[in-house]
């Protein structure tokens, strides 16, 4: 009952995002799942509460279907950011030189396409000189953080890459 | 106190976790550092987590329940998935490495970041033959059979999400 609870409601959920990008084909797909998923959590649980009647089956189908999300958009952004998946998409025309790979996606387009999207999400600012703005500077920091947290600190890639 | 941990288990979940956690940032993080090694991590937590708090329940004196288990691994679902994609995020974000080179006051990062573009090129080519996605060609490199069903799904889901990939 919590699984079939929970896996419809992620259902409705995609097919809602789904019916988003009909709808708003210009607005991203994290924008508009956010927005989809900060209206539809409450709701779930609303209804949760009206189904089940032991308080651990409501928590147990709120987190199974927050997990899902979770799962979801994890799978989405894989598959829109991942250079793995890009060169899984390159291969499946054909076979292809290592050489044919790197021109296909190069380092160069792979940094353009990056310096796009953080200027179209408002964290640099466009221009001849490239500026981080104050959101993308408190992106960064809570970045550090976390990854002095959670990484070693005997193998920072983050120190690697600063300048010296 | 243990009127209050009865009544709501959760809590004694939630504890336990952040006990996970803290452990990882005093002692796990210098001995797992590469994906598969805090795959392994995370999914150990997955596992045991639940179980931990099961017998602490059970040492308060309340019974398991179906519900209560199913509660408990649904909350490490979400405990383990959120940390793996949070540790990848900080290990190889390609954005936020750009991000945080430009914070730290770098005037130029193109030349940088290329170099870090064609480093992550050349291992996800490695991570994709050993994962058994693609393989050596005379040519280079073809897709297997499995890497075709993963880009399939992966295209499935894009549609589905109304991401486009582009070329």
């Amino acid at each position: 009952m919590i699984a079939t609870f929970s896996m419809s409601a992620i259902a409705g959920t995609v097919v809602l995002h789904w019916l988003s990008g009909r709808i708003f084909p210009s607005a991203g797909a994290i924008l508009r799942f956010s927005i989809i998923f900060i209206v539809a959590f409450p709701i779930v649980v609303w209804i949760s509460s009206l189904v089940f009647d032991a308080r651990m089956s409501r928590v147990a189908a709120a987190a199974w279907y927050f997990f899902a999300c979770e799962l979801y958009v994890f799978c989405f952004t894989l598959s829109l950011g991942s250079v793995s998946v890009k060169l899984l998409y390159i291969l499946r025309a054909g076979p292809r030189s290592r050489r044919d790979l790197e021109e296909a996606y190069s380092p160069a387009g792979m940094v353009d396409i990056r310096l796009h999207r953080l200027v179209a999400a408002g964290f640099m600012m466009p221009g001849e000189e490239i500026k981080v703005t104050k959101k993308g500077a408190m992106i960064a920091r809570v970045a550090l953080v976390l990854r002095n947290l959670l990484h070693s600190t005997q193998k920072n890639s983050f120190r690697q890459t600063l300048p010296s | 106190m243990k009127e209050l941990l009865q009544a709501n288990p959760e809590i004694i979940h939630g504890a336990i976790l952040l006990l996970f956690f803290v452990s990882h940032v005093a002692i796990v993080r210098h001995f797992a550092r590469t994906e598969t090694a805090i795959f392994k991590v995370q999914f150990s937590v997955f596992v045991l987590g639940p179980l931990v708090t099961l017998i602490v329940v059970w040492k308060l004196g309340l019974i398991p329940s179906f519900e209560m288990i199913l509660a408990f691994y649904g909350l490490s679902a979400i405990y383990a998935i959120t940390f793996l994609e949070l540790w990848s995020l900080t290990e190889s974000s390609y954005s936020l490495q750009m991000l945080v080179m430009l914070t730290k006051g770098a005037r130029e990062i193109r030349n940088a970041s290329e170099e870090i573009g064609e480093s992550k090129h050349a291992q996800r080519i490695m991570s994709l033959v050993r994962l058994g996605l693609i393989s050596p060609h005379v040519a280079g490199f073809q897709i297997s059979r499995l890497g075709r069903v993963v880009a399939t799904g992966a295209t499935a889901i894009a549609n589905l999400a109304g991401v486009r990939y582009r070329e």
